[in-house]
């Protein structure tokens, strides 16, 4: 058990990127930070949110790479007529590469596609941006609904179906929310998915050095309690017993806030939902699990319309698993990684409401494996599959009652968006007294 | 018709018409009459001007029918060997909504020579419609969830014959399980709720409303001006952005009350309880005001017929010339400004101004023309497929049977309750084309208040049931739709009153579209509000909706920037 004597201007929970990036930028404008690595931190077994140019130039990362790892390429299936066989439709992380693939497909939308790309960093909205002055950009506002939004900027069915994938699986939106549109920032250039270990070679860990290299401290530990001992002043007591003192303390995310026990105390934007759960299945084969369809360095959407996305949403609205779970999915080496957020919280049948029980987590896991297999053409055997669900961090947890009553209002996370990183960033910023 | 000389129309507060003539002489048909009203109640700090008296100190408007206008007036300039322009004009409005007409009281109390053109756009509520052989109906809404209280004010509906038949109007609600609750008129009073509630939940039911009506009246400068710096209250960020079920969760330990306002925030909408945004449509239900009580629900005596009267009536005394003209074919414009409007037949009247309360689509498109108007505002109007709308079913009851619709009921607003989870399931539903049997229902009877609607023994009513599908399920036609919508018109009625179901002669369904989120409206108000860019050209159609609908504001609104506008115009010249 230790307590540190200094008192640090911000602590960051949450060692993912989002805490990292935010951490990093904090410490370089001159603040002492404190980031906690608490455990409950997402699982980044591959690909993860991309990092913003400005935080890039901000803490030097071109001494770690001389290139971005960005994921090559994204994919959907799309169902042709007879709704048997699938086309791979891509999209390339590079322009040039996207417009070459998309007048191959439809000529019409490549010469559309470079305006669209332009409008995307105007999409990337704060919630207080949204109310006080609306954006409107050339296609519509930030209010829209991202199906509207895509309808408006193109005709061609299986690129709006990747779009919205892209956009909204990780945020368990259906795309028909009113400012969903605002989740197609997802796609602009700094928000492609980053690779951050892949081949033995672990960009995360070169980041993490870099962050570390600017001052920042770590510690290690669940987090037991955060208590305001007087005005701007926090003890931040961890799970092996440190205590260590601070100004102000955040949370990377809302999800970590919630995995760490804590109620989150954020402000709303359109990208938040209210209820439902994610869920990360890990599947572990003994060999490399053969695909043509998927390689190492790609992420493939399994959705095969936008109509699936709604339908799901109201699954889980009811306490279903939807019978056509949208899943993203990743390869690297022997595991594949998929996720989705079209979870209940709680699932609901004749017999009324239940949380997560093991043997429902198991059944997720083989429905997942079982989708994936149908649409990948999987050759070869799991040897394990794991499920994790995130039950959503809006909801309070019925089972911690005494921190979430005891922390609440304690503990500020940024709003959810389409680019958390720059969110998590821009609110450590704020918080240590920087623009 | 017989030629004539078009009289100049000073305004009403310089005082009568004088007969100065013109220089343009057009063909005109026989000017209908109308009485000049005078005002027997003059209005002092005595008498003032909000309620007109229950007894009828006023004359009855004594206003030509519809049906003459239809028959014997088309006013839209022509002439025997070709078209023919008509100037003199400074103001004229299309469409004779309430909006409309709204706005051309008050620029032509203002001082501008108006006109009204009703130009193939239905007058409001005219005369009823026989839905049914010797049933008849409003054509719109006829419970008013409150008239706009600036324009009541500035063109005092009331001293003009508009009148409540109910101002404070109660309303029963149904929960599952047979639970039924009256809830006041007077929402301040809301804790004496009739029914089985706890005290603690009275309280904070209280508060609630309580909170939503101050937000309400907070959102108003916004609303009116889009002034930013107004909306910026605790309340409004906390729940701007939260959905219905986010802001509803935990409030109350009753799950009766959570419906309550679930359900009544929910009227009409085309969004589910679970999307950002949806908390602030509570105030869609709460934030109207009528005879001076927010939140109240009143019936205007004779329903949408009595207000027309009323604001025709306004626009008599204002010196408006009121005209069933032709359809107007486009907007005039040169560079970037409007000049008037052409009609069908080639004739033209000429005016700086003009204000249009047709939809987006006619009075852009359409009258005003892609040509004139920014790329960007063209590409918006685009029109966008709704996924949800709102049934209406008009019901013609041969008998008022004996049951608790007819006998307790029958004076009040009847609503079926849905919980959260049921309405997100009736969203479910009703996005793959099926009407969910438990759907939230809004029942109102107009011939409780409005004698001649129904025979002495019948009963009409108006159902709204949302959300329902828009279109039949896929491989069905439109005829499925429509049995369909009969079928659960009248199966939500079995469940509220079974015997009432026994009575019924007929049912006849249409659809209402459903609203977007508020903070959608208002931008696109305040989008439309632009005219693309087209001066001279003011709108208050149906886009410009915010919050509760018909209460004339947006007519309001238009009148005021059309009315800078023109200051402008005469400072320069």
């Amino acid at each position: 058990m230790r307590k540190t004597s200094q008192r640090f201007d911000l602590a960051i929970l949450g060692a993912d990127v989002a805490g990292l990036a935010a951490a990093g930028c904090a410490a370089v404008e001159g603040a002492s930070v404190l980031l906690v690595k608490t455990g409950a931190e997402a699982p980044l077994d591959f690909a993860g949110p991309g990092i913003p140019n400005a935080v890039w130039r901000l803490l030097g990362l071109e001494k770690v790479t001389t290139d971005r790892p960005k994921i090559a390429k994204t994919k959907t299936l799309t169902p042709l007529k007879d709704n048997k066989i699938k086309e791979v439709f891509e999209l390339h992380a590079t322009r040039n590469d996207v417009i070459q693939s998309l007048k191959s497909i439809c000529p019409d939308t490549a010469e559309r596609w470079a305006d669209f790309e332009g409008e995307l960093s105007s999409l990337t909205v704060s919630p207080a941006s949204l109310l006080h002055s609306h954006q409107h950009t050339l296609y519509g506002s930030t209010l829209d609904t991202l199906n509207e939004y895509l309808d408006d900027c193109f005709d061609h069915e299986p690129l709006k179906t990747h779009l919205a994938a892209q956009s909204l699986l990780a945020l368990g939106l259906a795309g028909d929310e009113p400012g969903s549109a605002g989740a197609l920032a997802a796609l602009s250039k700094h928000a492609w998915p980053t690779n951050y270990g892949q081949n033995g070679h672990s960009f995360f860990d070169d980041f993490e050095k870099a962050v570390l290299e600017t001052g920042v401290v770590l510690a290690q530990g669940g987090v037991e309690e955060v208590a305001s001992t007087k005005p701007h002043s926090f003890d931040i007591k961890l799970r092996p017993g440190d205590t260590f003192t601070t100004k102000a303390v955040m949370a990377s995310g809302v999800g970590v806030a919630r995995a760490s026990g804590f109620f989150a105390n954020t402000a709303r934007s359109p990208l938040s939902r209210y209820s439902g759960s994610s869920a990360f299945i890990r599947i572990k084969f003994d060999d490399y699990p053969e695909t043509d369809i998927l390689k190492d360095d790609e992420r493939i959407f399994i959705l095969e319309n936008r109509q699936e996305l709604a339908a799901a949403r109201d699954a889980m609205a009811e306490g279903r698993i939807p019978e056509n779970l949208p899943l993203t999915v990743e390869v690297n080496q022997r595991t594949m990684t998929a996720f989705t957020s079209f979870c209940p919280d709680q699932l609901i049948d004749d017999d009324g409401s239940r949380p997560w029980s093991d043997q429902d987590r198991q059944a997720l896991g083989r429905l997942v494996y079982d989708r994936i297999k149908e649409h990948l053409n999987i050759r070869g055997r799991p040897s394990s599959i794991d499920v994790r669900i995130d039950i959503s961090p809006h909801e309070p947890d019925p089972t911690n009652d005494k921190i979430n009553r005891q922390n609440e209002n304690r503990l500020r996370t940024p709003i959810d968006v389409a680019d958390p990183v720059m969110a998590a960033v821009q609110m450590a910023l704020e918080m240590t007294g920087h623009d | 018709m017989t030629k004539t000389e078009i009289k100049e129309q000073k305004p009403a507060s310089t005082g009568k018409p004088d007969s100065e003539t013109v220089s343009d002489r057009v063909d005109r048909p026989e000017k209908v009459d109308c009485e000049p009203i005078t005002l027997s109640n003059p209005i002092t700090p005595s008498n003032p001007m909000t309620l007109a008296p229950e007894d009828k100190v006023f004359p009855e408007p004594q206003l030509p029918s519809a049906q003459r206008y239809t028959e014997h007036f088309d006013a839209s300039p022509k002439g025997p060997k070709g078209a023919t322009i008509e100037g003199g004009i400074d103001a004229i409005v299309i469409g004779a909504s309430l909006d409309g007409m709204a706005a051309a009281a008050l620029l032509a109390k203002a001082g501008l020579r108006t006109i009204v053109i009703e130009s193939g756009f239905p007058m409001i509520a005219a005369e009823p419609e026989e839905f049914t052989a010797q049933f008849y109906c409003d054509p719109g809404d006829s419970l008013s969830f409150g008239i706009d209280p600036a324009l009541l004010q500035r063109i005092d509906l009331h001293r003009h014959g508009l009148r409540f038949a109910e101002r404070r109007m109660e309303t029963t609600y149904y929960a599952t399980g047979g639970k039924r609750l009256i809830a006041p008129g007077d929402l301040a009073e809301f804790a004496n709720l009739e029914g089985d509630l706890t005290d603690r939940d009275r309280r904070r039911a209280d508060l609630f409303i309580e909170e939503i009506q101050s937000l309400s009246q907070s959102l108003v400068p916004y609303f009116e001006t889009g002034n930013t710096e107004a909306q910026a209250t605790d309340t409004f960020n906390r729940w701007a952005l939260s959905s219905l079920e986010e802001t509803l969760s935990g409030v109350f330990d009753e799950e009766v009350l959570t419906s309550i306002f679930a359900t009544e925030a929910l009227r009409f909408s085309a969004r589910r309880p679970d999307s950002p945004m949806t908390s602030l449509s509570l105030i869609r239900r709460y934030s109207g005001e009528i005879a001076g009580l927010q939140s109240s629900i009143g019936a205007i005596d004779r329903g949408l017929q009595g207000l027309s009267r009323s604001i025709k009536r306004t626009l008599q005394t204002l010196g408006v010339d009121y005209r069933h003209a032709s359809e107007v074919s486009r907007v005039l414009v040169e560079w970037d400004r409007v000049q008037g409007v052409e009609f069908t037949n080639g004739g033209q009247l000429r005016a700086p101004i003009v204000v249009s309360c047709f939809d987006p689509d006619t009075a852009f498109l359409k009258h005003a023309g892609r040509d004139h108007l920014d790329i960007e505002f063209v590409r918006a109007l685009e029109s966008r497929a709704p996924q949800y709308t709102t049934l209406v079913a008009r019901i013609a009851f041969d008998a008022k049977p004996d049951g608790p619709l007819f006998n307790e009921d029958y004076r009040r607003r009847v609503i079926r309750l849905a919980s959260l989870a049921t309405i997100k399931k009736c969203f479910t539903a009703a996005r793959l084309g099926d009407f969910h049997d438990d759907a939230p229902a809004e029942l109102f009877f107009p011939s409780a208040f409005h004698s001649g609607l129904a025979p002495t023994d019948g009963a009409v009513a108006i159902m709204r049931s949302g959300p329902a599908p828009l279109n039949p399920k896929p491989g069905r036609v439109f005829k499925d739709w429509e049995a369909d919508a009969k079928k659960h018109a009248l199966s939500i009625l079995t469940s509220l009153d079974e015997t009432a179901a026994q009575s019924v002669r007929s049912v006849e369904v249409t659809t209402e579209t459903s609203s977007d989120v508020i903070l959608r409206e208002a931008e696109i108000a305040r989008f439309l509000a632009n005219a693309g860019g087209l001066k001279g050209y003011f709108y208050c159609g149906s886009g410009m909706r915010i919050g509760s609908p018909g209460t004339g504001a947006a007519g309001r609104r238009a009148a005021d920037t059309a009315l800078q506008y023109h200051k402008q115009l005469q400072s320069v010249l």
